[in-house]
Formats: C-alpha cells, sequence, structure tokens
C-alpha cells in the first residue's frame, strides 16, 4: 500500500514536472538546440525511471505520446524530437537484444545485410532456426529480464554523450585549421563554433573573420568576436555584405548549424546559404560543426515551412510608422543549406560528407519513428 | 495473381539451353503476359522457372546451373542491363544463403515455392515509393517527366489520388514514343498532361519546379541508366537549378560504374558510325539508353527510404561484400 | 595618330546602333537614338584632344600617393597585427592637410614603434586597420577649420556633406561636385599675370584635393572633372574671362543635362520595358535610376512587386522602399542575410552601380556581388542600370586591392533606427586583436550579369570598353 501511495505521488510529481517543461519550451524559456536536447533527455532519463510497463511497446508507445506533445509545443526545435527517437531506438535495441540472446539468432543484428533482398527473402521458417523479429511476438520472454536498467544507463549515455558533445568536436580543430589560416564564420551566435576555435587557438594562430548575420542576434554575435579576440585569436567583424568580397582570402567556412537534416542539407541561421553558396564560387571548403543531437531523420521536403519567421521590428523599426504599414517587412531566422554546398560535417563521432549522413541517421533512429 | 503456376509452365519446344530449357523465351514470355512486370523482376523469375525443373545434386552444380543461365539471359536480351541487377542479385542471394545456412536445398523449395511471391513485392515496393515520394509534389507543382517509368507513373496516380494538384509536362521520347504512353494513362486519371517534343525541354524547364525520371538501372556511382533524352533533361535541370529526382525500385541497383554512355553494353553500334548515304533506319537505330551522372541528381526515391547516390552505394557494397 | 584610331574606333559603333533600333521596332524611342547620335558628334570632334588629355590625367591619378605605401611596409616589418601605424595618414600629403580621425602625427608613430613590446597604452596608437585593406586610407574628416583660405565655401560644404554622406550615391555626388564647381568658377577671379585656362585649373585642383579629405572621388566625378579640366585647357584666350566664366558654367550644366538627367530618362525609358504585369523584382540597396525605372512602371499601371534588400550600415534602401511605397508600389523588405529566403518567387534583379569597370565588373554597393551572385545560381536574370558617366577604363579583379574604407564605428552601433546605439562592441579599440571592417563597395564578376542597360543602348558586360572608347573618352 505505502509503495503504491508513493508511485501515485511520484507519478503527480513527474506530471507537474511534464507540464513545466512543455510550458518552458513553448515561452522558448529553454533556448538553443543543445540545452533543449540536454533538457529533453534529462526529462526522458527521470519518464523512464517513473515509468512501468508490462511491455516495452508500452514503454514505447507512452514515450511517441510525449514525444508527440513536445514536438508540437516547439515544433520548429528538431532537437528535441531528435533525442526522443534516439531514446526510441536505444529502447528498441535493448528489447531486441534480449530477444536475440534468447532465441539465439543473431542474423537480423549481422551488419551487411542489403535491403535488397527484401525481395526474395522471407522471414519464414526456411532457414533453420530464424524467428519472426516484431517486437509483439516476444511476448513474455523479453519481460522475463528487467530492461529498465539498460535503458536507464543508455539514456545516461546519451546525456554524457550531450555534454562532451562540444569537446570531441573541438579537438578536431588541428586538423581543420592551418597555421596562418583565415577562417570566416556565417554562425557567429554558435557555442559549438565558438569553443571549436577557441580550442584550436591553443594550438595554431590564425585569423577569424565574424559575419555579424544581422539583424538577429547581433548582441551574441558581438560577444562571440569579444571573446575571441580576448582569447588572443586575430578578429575582424564584417557586415554580411561583405563576405564575397573577402571570401577570395578565406581559408575555410566554419559554422555551426541549428539542424542537420536526412539528405545532409542544413538549417542555418539567416544568411548562411547565401554565405556557402559564396564560398563554393570561390572553392573554399565549408565545414559545419555539430553534434549529432541536431541530425534530424527529416527530409526537407517543404524548405519554406521549415524556416521560421522572426520578430519584423528587427528589421524596420516599428516608429517608422508609415513604412511599416505598407511594406511586407520579412525576418527569416533560418536558412536552408543543400547538402552540395557544404564539405564536411565535424560531429561528435568524426568528420562525414554530407552525402554520407544518411547513414548516419539509419544508425541511430528506427525508420518506424520518423513521424512520432 | 496466379502464383503457383509460374512453377508449372511449359518449356518451350524450342529450347536450346543444356537441360533443354530455353530461359530466354521464359523471360520474354513473362514480360509479354504482364506489362507491368518490370525486367529485374522477369529475370528472377525465369530462373526461379528454371530452379522448379532442375535437380542439383551439389551446391556448387546449383551455383553453376544459374551462373550458365544468366549468361545466356544475358547474351540473348538486347537490353541487358536493368535483368542483370535482377541476375545479380538473385546469385548473390543464393549464395549467401548457402554460405551462411550449408543448406542449399531449403534455399531452393524457399525460392522455388514463393516464385510469384517476388511479383508481388516487386509491384508492392512501387506503392512504397509512391508513399515515400508523396511529399514531394505539391499543390500547383509542375512536373516534368521522361519517356515512361512504371514508378514514375505510380507516383503521380497516387498524388492525384491524394489530391494534390499539379501538372505534368512529358517528353514524347523519341524514337520510342512511351511518353506517349505516360501522358495517356496520367490523362486517363484527370491529371492535366502537355506532351512536348525532347527537343523542347529547354524551353520548358523555366516553368518546371521539379523533374521525375525513372530508371532501368542504377548504377554503383548513384547515377543511372535510362531511356535516352535523360541525361540532357538533367543537365537542363542542373542549369536551372531544378532537382531532379530518380524514382526506382531497389532490384534496379546494379553493380556497374559507367562513367559515360559508351561504358555501358553497345546495343546499336551503328549509332557511332557515320555515313555519307542515307540510311533507311537511322532513326530507329539510334541508341536507346544513356547514363546520368549523379551529381545531377538531387535524390533517389526508392523502395528503401530516399537516398542519396552513396546510400545506392552502400547497399551495393552490402550485398557483395564478404 | 589620335584621329586615325578615333576613326578606326567608331566604325564598329555604328552597326549594333542600327541594328539595336531595327529590333526595337516602331516604338523605338527617339530621345534615345538622337541622344546617341549627339553623342557620338561631339565625341569625334573633340576625341583628339580629349584624349591627350586623358593619358596626362591618367598617369596622375592611378600613381598611389608613395606616402600610403611606404607605412604598410614598414609594418610587415614589424610584428604583424600589433604593430603601430598611422603614419600613411598623418603625413601631408599630395592631399594637403590630411589630419583626419584617428590618426596620428608622424611623431606619436616613432616613438610608438620605439616602445613596441611593452604594454601598449592609449587607443590611439593601436593599429586598428585591417590587414588586407591597410593600403587604402580612411579619409573622413569631422571639421573644416583646417582648410586653407582658398577653399570655397561651396566646396567647404560639399565636402561635410559627403564625410557625414548626406549627400550619397554617385550620379548624385557627381551633380553636387559639379554644381559646386559652377559656383566656384562664378566667383573665380583670375589672379594677376596668368590665364584662366591656366590658373584655373590649378584652383580647381585646390577645391578637389580638399573634397578627397572627405572620400575618395567616385568614378563618376573623376570622368566630369577630367571632362572640365579639358573643357578649362580649350578656352580661347581671346575670349574675356566673364564670357569664359559664363561658358564653362554653361558647359557644366548641359553636362549635369546630357550626362545624367537625359540619360537617366533614357535609361528608364528602355529599362521599364523590362517589366512585365506579375513580375517581383528585386533590388539592393538604393539607385536612384532604377527607383525610376520602378516608378516609371507604376506610372504605366503595371502591377508588379519590388523586393528591396538592404545591408547595414547605410540603410539606402529604406529610402528606397519608402518613396516605392509612396508612389503605391507593393513593397518588400529584407536584409541581406533574409535573402535566400526570398529569392524563390523573383522574376528579374534591377541593380544599380557606382561604375562599371572596363573589364566588365560591376564596382557597386557592398553586397551587390552576393545579391548577383544568388541571382545567378537561381538563373534569374540580373540587370544593370547605369549612365555610361559611370564606365571607367579602370581593370580590377577582387574587392580589396581598390576600395572605399567607411568608419570601422558605424559597425559599433547595434541599432536599425536613427539613432544609434552601441552594442557590445564599443570598446572595441581597446582590445589589440579586434577589429572592425566596413568597405563600402564590392566588385560583381561580369558572369553575374545578363545585361547593362545605359544610355546608349542595353549592353552585355564585355562590350563596356566599346563604350569607354567611343563615349567617354573625356
Amino acid at each position: 500500500m505505502l509503495a503504491a501511495g508513493a508511485h501515485i505521488s511520484k507519478e503527480k510529481d513527474l506530471n507537474a514536472h511534464i507540464e513545466a517543461f512543455v510550458a518552458q519550451i513553448k515561452r522558448r524559456q529553454i533556448q538553443g538546440s543543445y540545452n533543449v536536447a540536454l533538457a529533453t533527455s534529462q526529462l526522458l532519463l527521470r519518464v523512464v525511471s517513473a515509468a512501468r510497463w508490462t511491455h516495452v511497446d508500452q514503454l514505447v508507445t507512452q514515450i511517441k505520446v510525449l514525444g508527440k506533445r513536445l514536438q508540437s509545443a516547439q515544433p520548429r526545435e528538431l532537437a528535441c524530437g531528435n533525442i526522443i527517437r534516439r531514446v526510441l531506438a536505444l529502447i528498441r535495441e535493448e528489447s531486441e537484444d534480449t530477444n536475440d540472446s534468447e532465441s539465439g539468432d543473431g542474423a537480423i543484428n549481422s551488419p551487411l545485410i542489403t535491403s535488397m533482398f527484401s525481395l526474395l527473402s522471407t522471414n519464414d521458417e526456411y532457414g533453420p532456426n530464424r524467428q519472426s523479429q516484431s517486437l509483439c511476438d516476444g511476448t513474455g520472454r523479453s519481460i522475463k529480464k528487467d530492461l529498465k536498467p539498460y535503458i536507464i544507463e543508455g539514456i545516461q549515455e546519451l546525456i554524457d554523450e550531450l555534454r562532451s558533445i562540444d569537446e570531441s568536436i573541438a579537438s578536431m580543430g588541428v586538423e581543420m585549421i592551418h597555421e596562418n589560416e583565415t577562417i570566416l564564420t556565417p554562425t557567429p551566435n554558435s557555442r559549438t563554433v565558438l569553443k571549436f576555435l577557441l580550442r584550436t587557438a591553443q594550438k595554431r594562430k590564425f585569423t577569424v573573420l565574424v559575419v555579424e548575420v544581422f539583424p538577429n542576434d547581433v548582441e551574441k554575435t558581438h560577444e562571440f568576436a569579444l571573446k575571441l579576440a580576448e582569447a588572443g585569436i586575430e578578429t575582424t567583424v564584417i557586415t554580411d555584405a561583405m563576405v564575397y568580397s573577402i571570401m577570395g582570402r578565406v581559408g575555410k567556412v566554419i559554422l555551426g548549424t541549428h539542424a542537420v537534416l536526412a539528405n545532409g542539407g542544413l538549417l542555418a541561421s539567416a544568411g548562411a546559404a547565401m554565405i556557402c553558396q559564396c564560398a563554393n564560387v570561390h572553392r573554399t571548403p565549408v565545414v559545419v560543426c555539430t553534434g549529432l543531437y541536431k541530425l534530424s531523420p527529416m527530409y526537407p521536403f517543404d524548405i519554406e515551412s521549415l524556416i521560421e519567421v522572426g520578430d519584423t521590428g528587427k528589421v524596420l523599426e516599428f516608429e517608422d510608422g508609415s513604412l511599416v504599414d505598407k511594406v511586407n517587412v520579412v525576418n527569416p531566422l533560418y536558412d536552408y543549406v543543400p547538402p552540395e554546398s557544404v564539405d564536411l560535417c565535424i560531429t561528435n563521432m568524426g568528420g562525414y560528407s554530407p552525402n554520407f549522413m544518411y547513414r548516419l541517421v539509419l544508425d541511430h533512429y528506427r525508420q518506424e519513428d520518423t513521424t512520432l | 495473381m496466379a502464383l503457383s503456376e509460374t512453377t508449372s509452365l511449359p518449356v518451350p519446344a524450342d529450347s536450346v539451353a543444356s537441360n533443354g530449357f530455353d530461359i530466354v523465351a521464359t523471360y520474354r514470355r513473362f514480360l509479354q503476359e504482364d506489362p507491368d512486370m518490370t525486367m529485374p523482376v522477369a529475370a528472377i523469375e525465369s530462373l526461379v522457372v528454371l530452379l522448379s525443373q532442375t535437380e542439383p545434386t551439389t551446391a556448387s552444380e546449383l551455383m553453376d546451373i544459374l551462373a550458365k543461365a544468366v549468361a545466356e539471359l544475358k547474351k540473348g536480351v538486347k537490353n541487358s542491363i536493368s535483368l542483370s541487377a535482377g541476375c545479380d542479385m538473385f546469385q548473390r542471394f543464393v549464395l549467401r544463403n548457402i554460405q551462411e545456412y550449408g543448406d542449399w536445398e531449403a534455399c531452393r523449395r524457399h525460392l522455388v515455392k514463393n516464385g510469384g511471391l517476388f511479383l508481388e513485392r516487386a509491384k508492392a515496393s512501387r506503392y512504397k515509393i509512391a508513399e515515400l515520394g508523396l511529399p514531394f509534389i505539391q499543390d500547383d507543382d509542375t512536373i516534368l517527366i521522361h519517356s515512361h517509368s512504371r514508378a514514375v507513373t505510380e507516383l503521380l496516380l497516387l498524388a492525384a489520388r491524394r489530391h494534390i494538384r499539379f501538372s505534368v509536362f512529358v517528353t514524347e521520347s523519341r524514337p520510342t514514343e512511351e511518353g506517349l504512353s505516360s501522358a495517356k494513362t496520367l490523362r486517363d486519371h484527370g491529371i492535366p498532361v502537355r506532351v512536348i517534343v525532347d527537343g523542347a525541354v529547354g524551353w520548358a524547364i523555366q516553368k518546371v519546379d521539379k523533374v521525375f525520371v525513372g530508371a532501368e538501372g542504377v548504377a554503383e556511382s548513384g547515377g543511372i541508366i535510362n531511356r535516352v533524352g535523360t541525361y540532357q533533361i538533367a543537365v537542363l535541370a542542373k542549369d536551372s537549378n531544378k532537382p531532379l529526382y530518380v524514382v526506382a525500385e531497389s532490384h534496379k541497383f546494379v553493380r556497374l560504374f559507367p562513367l559515360s554512355p559508351f561504358d555501358l553494353p553497345d546495343e546499336s553500334p551503328a549509332a557511332s558510325t557515320f555515313t555519307t548515304e542515307q540510311e533507311d533506319d537511322e532513326i530507329q537505330s539510334s541508341p536507346l539508353l544513356d547514363f546520368t551522372s549523379d551529381n545531377l541528381i538531387t535524390a533517389l526515391i526508392t523502395d528503401i527510404g530516399v537516398l542519396t547516390s552513396s546510400g545506392v552505394s552502400e547497399e551495393l557494397i552490402k550485398m557483395w561484400y564478404d | 595618330m589620335p584621329e586615325l584610331s578615333a576613326k578606326v574606333a567608331l566604325a564598329p559603333l555604328g552597326t549594333p546602333t542600327t541594328k539595336g533600333q531595327q529590333q526595337r521596332g516602331k516604338d523605338n524611342n527617339n530621345a534615345e537614338a538622337q541622344e546617341a547620335k549627339a553623342q557620338r558628334k561631339a565625341g569625334k570632334a573633340e576625341k583628339a584632344a580629349r584624349r591627350a588629355a586623358r593619358v596626362s590625367e591618367q598617369g596622375k591619378s592611378n600613381k598611389p600617393p608613395p606616402e600610403a605605401v611606404a607605412p604598410a611596409r614598414v609594418q610587415s616589418q614589424a610584428k604583424q597585427g600589433r604593430t603601430v601605424s598611422g603614419a600613411g595618414n598623418a603625413s601631408s600629403g599630395g592631399g594637403g592637410s590630411t589630419n583626419s580621425v584617428g590618426n596620428v602625427t608622424a611623431g606619436n608613430a616613432i616613438s610608438a614603434l620605439t616602445t613596441q613590446g611593452t604594454a601598449i597604452h592609449g587607443t590611439d596608437i593601436l593599429d586598428k586597420r585591417v590587414g588586407l585593406f591597410k593600403h587604402l586610407e580612411i579619409t573622413r574628416r569631422s571639421g573644416t577649420a583646417d582648410a586653407a583660405k582658398d577653399i570655397h565655401p561651396a566646396i567647404l560644404a560639399l565636402t561635410l556633406q559627403f564625410a557625414s554622406y548626406t549627400v550619397i550615391g554617385s550620379s548624385a555626388r557627381c551633380r553636387a561636385t559639379l554644381r559646386a564647381f559652377q559656383t566656384v568658377i562664378k566667383d573665380y577671379r583670375t589672379p594677376a599675370g596668368t590665364t584662366l585656362s591656366r590658373n584655373l585649373t590649378n584652383h580647381l585642383s585646390r577645391q578637389i584635393d580638399f573634397l578627397k579629405t572627405a572620400r575618395p572621388l567616385s568614378i563618376t566625378m573623376g570622368n566630369a572633372i577630367r571632362w572640365l579640366k579639358q573643357e578649362i585647357s580649350v578656352v580661347s584666350i581671346d575670349i574675356s574671362d566673364d564670357q569664359a566664366r559664363e561658358s564653362l558654367m554653361e558647359k557644366i550644366e548641359t553636362y549635369i543635362r546630357d550626362k545624367i538627367e537625359v540619360a537617366d530618362r533614357v535609361i528608364v525609358q528602355s529599362a521599364v520595358k523590362q517589366i512585365s504585369k506579375g513580375d517581383v523584382i528585386l533590388t539592393f540597396s538604393r539607385s536612384a535610376v532604377v527607383e525610376q525605372v520602378f516608378l516609371e512602371a507604376n506610372l504605366r499601371g503595371i502591377e508588379f512587386s519590388v523586393v528591396v534588400v538592404d545591408t547595414r550600415p547605410f540603410y539606402e534602401g529604406k529610402e528606397m522602399v519608402r518613396r516605392l511605397s509612396n508612389a503605391g508600389l507593393r513593397c518588400e523588405y529584407v536584409l541581406i542575410s533574409g535573402l535566400s529566403y526570398v529569392l524563390n518567387d523573383i522574376t528579374s534583379v534591377f541593380l544599380g552601380a557606382h561604375a562599371v569597370l572596363s573589364n566588365g565588373q560591376l564596382y557597386s554597393r557592398v553586397g551587390t556581388a552576393l545579391v548577383a551572385m544568388s541571382a545567378k545560381r537561381k538563373n534569374i536574370p540580373v540587370i544593370v542600370c547605369c549612365e555610361s558617366i559611370k564606365f571607367s577604363n579602370r581593370v580590377q579583379l577582387d574587392s580589396v586591392t581598390f576600395n572605399e574604407l567607411g568608419s570601422p564605428d558605424d559597425l559599433m552601433n547595434i541599432s536599425i533606427d536613427s539613432a544609434p546605439k552601441p552594442g557590445p562592441l564599443k570598446n572595441w579599440r581597446d582590445l589589440p586583436n579586434l577589429k572592425l571592417l566596413n568597405i563600402l563597395y564590392d566588385l560583381t564578376p561580369p558572369e553575374y550579369i545578363k545585361k547593362i542597360v545605359t544610355e546608349v543602348g542595353s549592353l552585355p558586360p564585355s562590350s563596356v570598353p566599346v563604350i569607354i572608347r567611343e563615349y567617354n573618352s573625356a
């Protein structure tokens, strides 16, 4: 009785916690994809710890429902959904591992099974001990072994991964930047890029051109430049318009991103598309620094719907009333950067060509979770 | 679909193969009987029929019989790229199973028993492609398609069924004029179509939002082998920065790595000779296939997902890697 | 010799013009053709003399002031980036008294050099110039107290207007300069012992040197000044000073009318044909002639809309969008960072020019190259509207070798309205590693430009030198 009561109050606690979290992301009190990702994974840790299930499918459903809720609270913050999908994949994997070890069939996990064979193979009994692998068929067996500690451990690892992301990306700086190189960054609101540059500056002497990406986050941008300069890096602030004139002298363009999509395309701050294109025209390599939590299984079918539009008051002051009424002012916050504009994605799992990002998507998410 | 019949197909009287079975004739009959069947699937079905009629005594004998039949088929059929994709996959599948389970007899039984299933699956994979490709089509789109492709048609029909309003430019696609049959199918389903001659693509491209093409074969690089004219459309699309999507089933992935159309099996040698006299069948002997390299392709919409060119390569590597 | 080459050069030009007229058919604009003819005649008559003058003028203007080169060398010998300089700006060279903001005296520079390695105090002696652009001078003055006595008040006023960017845009600056020269000439009295044709040029040169302390001359101003000096040099010694002044003022008036006002009208009549119903036209910053094209199209009742892309720090596009929307045009306004977002529906791009160089490069407000590049990538035609007075026979391949520097402090401001608001960078001068770059122009390669509409017809960028040879040889 006592235990049950404690459980109920715990559940209440948890619900209140979820409510608060939803409200926070709705009001954008948690900002930046990193913070959202971290907070989401911590929330999931609590949810899984508190959850009770007789079958894994129940847990999966529960988390999917939560995921849907979080996503509708802030549809453009992709990091949230990405973490949910990572955890779902983790749960599925744990439960399949358990099934596999019991049925003794390792074939399904044999790494090099091509999907092309799906035309010919069946999951019927022609193989000696081949068993159907769907989650639902694991009735009874999967519950015997308690998955919870494994799942919690997995989420804990995910949180650790998140915490060390900038560090692991930054450690690749020396492979990217050579002595006396000029670097241009069009996303000075990115903490990943900031850490990348600061860390690399300990070993290399280089110059950074900071593009303002006016009008959003301009204070952050200027602070970014200050931090670089204070760390002893030669820093020059330029306006967005000057990029073309100076690109010929730039060694590499290094940018952060809001999200990486399944085709290797990016959702980065406004201006990034034209700056990357400018780099392409000048044959200057474009390098993206991103944590894996920004990788989304979404394909950019409808680019315009992905791009958030910001406060137009940042473009044209409201005091200029006569003008504001007549003119349609636009302030996009993001740009879609097509994968062909990007030369390299540096992730916490190493560097990859954008062409290869689909593989990381398949590695970390399950297709059935793509739509929550 | 009559599944079990495939095993009891009568063997043609004029069989020339070693064991009295004519694989080429079987293959042709399959294609004739079902216009919806693609070449790789017809090849696979023919091999299944062959398996059902032979009684190999060892695994290596089984592989041997298959290899001979495949060679015969490739030799006997003029346009062999697409069917070789099916043959290769079939042989690989049998080999993989024999290696993995040792029980080649079980594998043969499985294939023979499920003969007709593959055809059904191949068709189902086109529906799956259509579902995956659906978000690519939006209201008010103007789409350009080339020649006739079952997968592309399937996708467009699904989009029309889902009440997406779009219009389609269809190329005539000389010399086969297969575009006309695409146009008819689409119009029959209420999709507004404008047929243009192949030379008018450059005129139309400014008004086009996206291009969909099918493929005879998808090469290792992610480039495609398709009806002649695809390459020039792809170049025009690239020049105008319009996306070009390839819609193809994964069983069309083929282990070829052509760099130009001249790396493909030469089907119309006359086309690259020059004469001072006018020839009667000049148009008819013009080449039917060309090669479009991966850098001109935005994405491949396949039954195993929306892939980039390296996705194709990965699947092929996985199939051939031991 | 000059006579001969002039004739040879004339031959190929006649053909394209007549062809163009045929193509345009009956609704061909007569004004345009007459304009062209008139100019051709004038050009032919005085070509030889002008050519001679140009050669000598070129020699002068192309030579970089020696004192601008020397300090750069000093710096590169010293430790890069940290070093002290400003000597280049400080020395009083050809520009007269160039004692502008942020500069140091030569004495200061030397003492700073000797104390190098120890801590550097004070803001003045830190070199805040960006390495790549050290060859360019910042010449923005804040007052006229140091002006020599013979600088005309009209020039003083204009200099301040230039320095504060109150008068901005190359046509506007050219016109204002010529008007000021009219006043200068009106008030000019030839000193005893010399002639007008000899002395007035010197007098004007001093005025021009003073003007240069505000901002470098625009290409249009350079072209106009070359023409004016030529006119002065051929003033007959037989006529009285009064007559000469009268005639020069009259000539300036005609020049302004023909080269700017009539030219603009011809360009507008021609470019407006490029706009049709339903078009969405993108333009960047503000160009006076492009603005007139839009207003004319609007007057003709063509329904179209305009997207104005703008940039820091001048926000010239704001004025553009204000004028267009006041005229009832549908407008959209976006900063250049949002360019990709608005580009999807655009049917064509109209750009103005500061100058078009002989190798077809467009020298215009910084950001123009990005706009043209993005449009080209989307296969959207880029049309440049530009008077032939903006054609320059200089060649340039990148935006670094020659450019104009604005005040870096403009970047410190983070506000978008008229009241400046310094952001986190307000103390940027204290940080030795931090620099702000504010260049005013960039160079758009000819492959991004479909068409240049001028008063002598529409032409591809590759034909710019043809026009320069024929029409702009003054």
